[in-house]
């Protein structure tokens, strides 16, 4: 597990699931420590609300649908 | 992905976009083919939610399924999607247009089921936690009859019904507990 800062106005932050994140954002600059976030596997943050982070989990969502498509044997090899 | 299409909040709306387009864009990268060009076909998309979210203003709290029906439908009848995909992944004897468009619309869907939650009958939330994963003669089978889908305003209603029962069916059976429990 590592641990990123991201600034949500700056937008994208490259992460894993069970990524740890530390957002900060344009209130939290306000507050000495910002706000940590556990990601789950499926992109959302550990209090189960969908956090703008969950764009990570469209582009695992999308990576997958192209394997499954090719491993499935729909796609002609 | 797509429950905030049905938001009433533009931020959610917005939000949905977004994704759906991140999703068609990372899609196209990693099946090897042309780039899709966000400019030309978000508009079209945008039309397609608007489409989908209206014919189920008339419901309080549509199932997942229900607007997955609908997005699929207006998704499929609208052809959004004009960038081609690489040669091996279309269907003989159907437009490569419409192939493009019927795997993106099943695909957006298909992982918008992931985690979403069902409202059960017995008051209990559950989520989908598998994914739904259809055989390749089932998917062949959905993309076609999806590509194939005619114009046909009276029976939109009837198409999109079918096709949330098909979406509801398979997710039930990669997902058995949270299927209602039937009475016989």
């Amino acid at each position: 597990m590592k641990t990123n800062v991201a600034n949500l106005e700056s937008g994208w932050v490259e992460i894993t699931a069970d990524d740890q994140i530390a957002v900060q954002t344009q209130k939290a600059k306000a507050t000495p420590t910002p706000k940590l976030f556990t990601l789950r596997d499926d992109g959302n943050n550990a209090d189960g609300h969908f956090a703008k982070l969950d764009r990570r989990a469209v582009v695992m969502g999308a990576n997958d649908s192209v394997s499954f498509l090719k491993t499935i044997g729909f796609v002609k090899s | 992905m797509i429950d905030g299409i049905f938001s009433n909040s533009d931020a959610e709306i917005l939000d949905s976009l977004n994704k759906v387009q991140n999703f068609i864009r990372v899609f196209y990268e990693n099946a090897g083919g042309k780039k899709y060009d966000i400019r030309n076909h978000g508009p079209v998309i945008c039309w397609v939610m608007a489409k989908a979210s209206a014919d189920l203003s008339h419901l309080p709290h549509p199932s997942i399924f229900k607007k997955a029906g609908q997005f699929t439908l207006h998704f499929v009848l609208n052809n959004p999607i004009t960038t081609e995909l690489p040669e091996t992944w279309y269907l003989d004897e159907i437009p490569h247009l419409n192939v493009q468009n019927a795997i993106l619309a099943f695909e957006i869907c298909r992982q918008s089921f992931f985690n979403a939650v069902i409202h059960g009958a017995d008051g209990e939330d559950k989520p989908l936690k598998n994914k739904i994963t259809p055989s390749q003669h089932q998917l062949v089978d959905i993309i076609k009859s999806l590509a194939t889908i005619q114009p046909v305003p009276a029976a939109y209603d009837t198409y999109s019904r079918l096709v949330a029962l098909i979406y509801e069916s398979l997710a039930y059976e990669f997902n058995p507990d949270c299927r209602y429990k039937h009475k016989i």
